[in-house]
């Protein structure tokens, strides 16, 4: 009688322990969906860019015509087997200049970000590692400079150096140095108590050593993951600025200069606002989407 | 709290002396002779005597911290100098502008607001389900597209296939809907997100679980008590937003040819016209510091433990 009261309750357990990992298990479940989702969006993200940057890198290679060509008689084609996606008010071959547009937005997107990354960077270590009063001034220029808004402070940057893509690069560069600075500086500051870089400084190493072989190794991965979810962005700036006309000039092939150009003949020849709208969207929300799961899995849930 | 407020005026008044200070170096810096540009519409032959006469009277054979002081003491004054263009006051010609652009700025903060709130509400309540898929997915697309081209569909659709609205120019209040919609639409991203992720963050605390356990409905303790509680992150970011809108949301009012300040200040800038690319600068300084100044009052009424800790930290 005993004994079987005792193998009932242990039924009782098992089923309950059945029922519990089942639940665990949906769970389980969820999360690898919704993981597998996220990875499907990081993939999709990848394959796009990788589309992108070689359909613009291989320009000269797959463009149909010279994006510069101008010939009157042909202004506003619709599409053609010589210009697939129509002609501009100049006779000029729209998809040559998106391809080669494509080609100055991402790399120039690049170099700026590159130059704000190390401007960033550099200031934040060197907050991080100097007295406080240094610490606390470059502090307070980074709070305010993340305050402004960027675009705006771009805008009267650039009005005073004059238009041309390099200064739009340097005021970019100049209005968003400062997210790095900080990110770099906490960085920094959190690493700089941990064993190794004592034991570095027990052993001798010198402060600039340590900066270069421990602690800017330590904090890349980090930098670079930001800046890969900023690159989008860059891109978006980059456009904006250029137009409105300050930053890449007239005939230089460009999504913004192309909108731009665009927009007089908005009512009459659509297609040409309508394809570098397209690109500039395509590019932007695949950077975006990787740049977002990566921020998924640094940061967590916070899209 | 009057403390609190002096020393953030402390503040306030040396970010206006530093942004002076880069303005003034900025403006010096600048490519071309300001003497030369100024006496180029003057029909006198540029002799050394009129180029020294006006570097006399523009006190540039100062020394530059002198410069610096004169200029200031001008801006003090409201002396901006002159426009190029027009050869109006400087002071005056913003003036004039600034009247479209808090319209502009108010139609648009509305529209913003009504967008984002109940999307970011929805999206925080339903989380990972299917109403917050659909706005995370929309909120993508919306932040991908730069402002201008959201503009440009808004005029594609509704300016030129629909002929809804005129897309140009600023001509009674049916102008107004495409600019302040373009703005609303494309602010509402950021603003969307922010107000998800607050109440997200503040729903996990443990007054609203009893709440619920109570017996009330999530989403009114949501509407109720949640919201109010991140308010003050979000107040701080409008307020932000406004601050941009206010300096002139310079690309849209291109772009709808809207008699802004925006529109007036990149205007200035294919001119060359300094004196306005400074008086723009500072302006935009009192705009940033004012709006803060307003608020870190407003968060501070809203929330209590702010006044036991005068910084917030």
């Amino acid at each position: 009688m005993e004994n079987s009261e005792c193998l009932s309750n242990k039924k009782e357990d098992n089923l309950n322990n059945i029922k519990v990992n089942s639940h665990k298990l949906a769970k389980i479940n969820k999360l690898r969906n919704q993981y597998r989702f996220k990875n499907m969006l990081f993939i999709i993200g990848v394959v796009l860019v990788t589309l992108i940057v070689i359909i613009c890198v291989g320009a000269p290679l797959i463009s149909p015509n010279d994006p510069l060509k101008v010939d009157l008689g042909k202004a506003f084609l619709n599409s053609t087997n010589k210009y697939p996606l129509g002609t501009d008010q100049m006779g000029r071959c729209i998809l040559s200049r998106i391809l080669y547009g494509g080609r100055t937005s991402i790399f120039i997107a690049l170099l700026s970000l590159s130059l704000t990354v190390t401007i960033g960077t550099f200031i934040g270590i060197l907050s991080a590692v100097s007295p406080k009063i240094v610490d606390s001034f470059f502090m307070g220029i980074c709070e305010i400079t993340l305050a402004f808004p960027g675009i705006l402070l771009a805008i009267v940057i650039v009005g005073f150096l004059g238009p041309s893509i390099v200064n739009v690069m340097v005021a970019i560069s100049f209005v968003s140095w400062a997210k790095y600075a900080r990110v770099s500086r906490n960085l920094v500051l959190s690493i700089r108590e941990s064993g190794f870089i004592k034991a570095a400084k027990v052993c001798g190493t010198s402060n600039l050593n340590i900066i270069r072989y421990h602690i800017i190794p330590n904090i890349f991965s980090t930098i670079l993951t930001i800046m890969v979810t900023d690159i989008g962005s860059t891109i978006l700036r980059l456009a904006t600025l250029s137009f409105i006309g300050l930053g890449a000039q007239h005939p230089t092939p460009e999504w913004g200069v192309m909108i731009n150009e665009a927009r007089e003949y908005i009512d009459y020849a659509p297609n040409m606002i309508v394809y570098p709208i397209i690109m500039i969207f395509l590019t932007v929300a695949s950077f975006n989407l990787i740049g977002d799961s990566l921020r998924d899995r640094y940061d967590g849930d916070t899209y | 709290m009057i403390k609190f407020f002096i020393k953030k005026l402390r503040y306030m008044i040396l970010i206006l002396i530093g942004v002076s200070i880069l303005t003034f170096s900025l403006g010096r810096l600048a490519p071309g002779d300001p003497v030369q540009s100024i006496l180029a519409d003057i029909d006198k032959p540029l002799t050394e005597e009129v180029i020294d006469d006006a570097r006399e009277k523009m006190s540039l054979n100062k020394s530059i911290p002198q410069q610096y002081f004169i200029w200031l003491s001008g801006i003090l004054k409201g002396d901006f100098g002159t426009c190029i263009k027009s050869g109006q006051k400087v002071t005056y010609e913003i003036s004039r502008r600034i009247g479209p652009t808090i319209e502009l700025t108010l139609a648009s903060t509305i529209i913003m607001l009504l967008i984002s709130f109940p999307l970011g509400i929805l999206s925080a309540v339903f989380k990972d389900r299917i109403p917050d898929r659909i706005i995370k997915f929309l909120n993508t697309v919306n932040i991908s597209f730069p402002t201008f081209c959201v503009g440009i569909i808004l005029i594609l659709v509704l300016g030129v296939r629909m002929k809804l609205f005129p897309v140009m120019g600023r001509e009674g209040l049916k102008s107004l809907v495409l600019p302040s919609l373009t703005l609303g639409i494309s602010m509402s991203g950021g603003l969307i997100r922010l107000i998800r992720n607050e109440l997200l963050k503040n729903m996990e605390k443990d007054y609203v679980q009893t709440a619920v356990v109570l017996g009330a409905k999530k989403t009114s303790v949501v509407i109720n008590n949640v919201i109010l509680n991140s308010m003050t992150a979000i107040v701080t970011n409008v307020g932000l937003y406004i601050g941009a809108l206010l300096g002139g949301s310079t690309i849209i009012e291109n772009l709808f040819g809207w008699p802004g300040l925006g529109n007036f200040m990149i205007q200035s800038i294919y001119n060359r016209d300094y004196a306005v690319i400074q008086a723009y600068a500072i302006f935009m300084a009192v705009i940033y510091v004012v709006i803060n100044m307003l608020v870190d009052m407003i968060c501070y009424n809203l929330n209590p433990k702010m006044k036991g800790d005068p910084y917030g930290k």
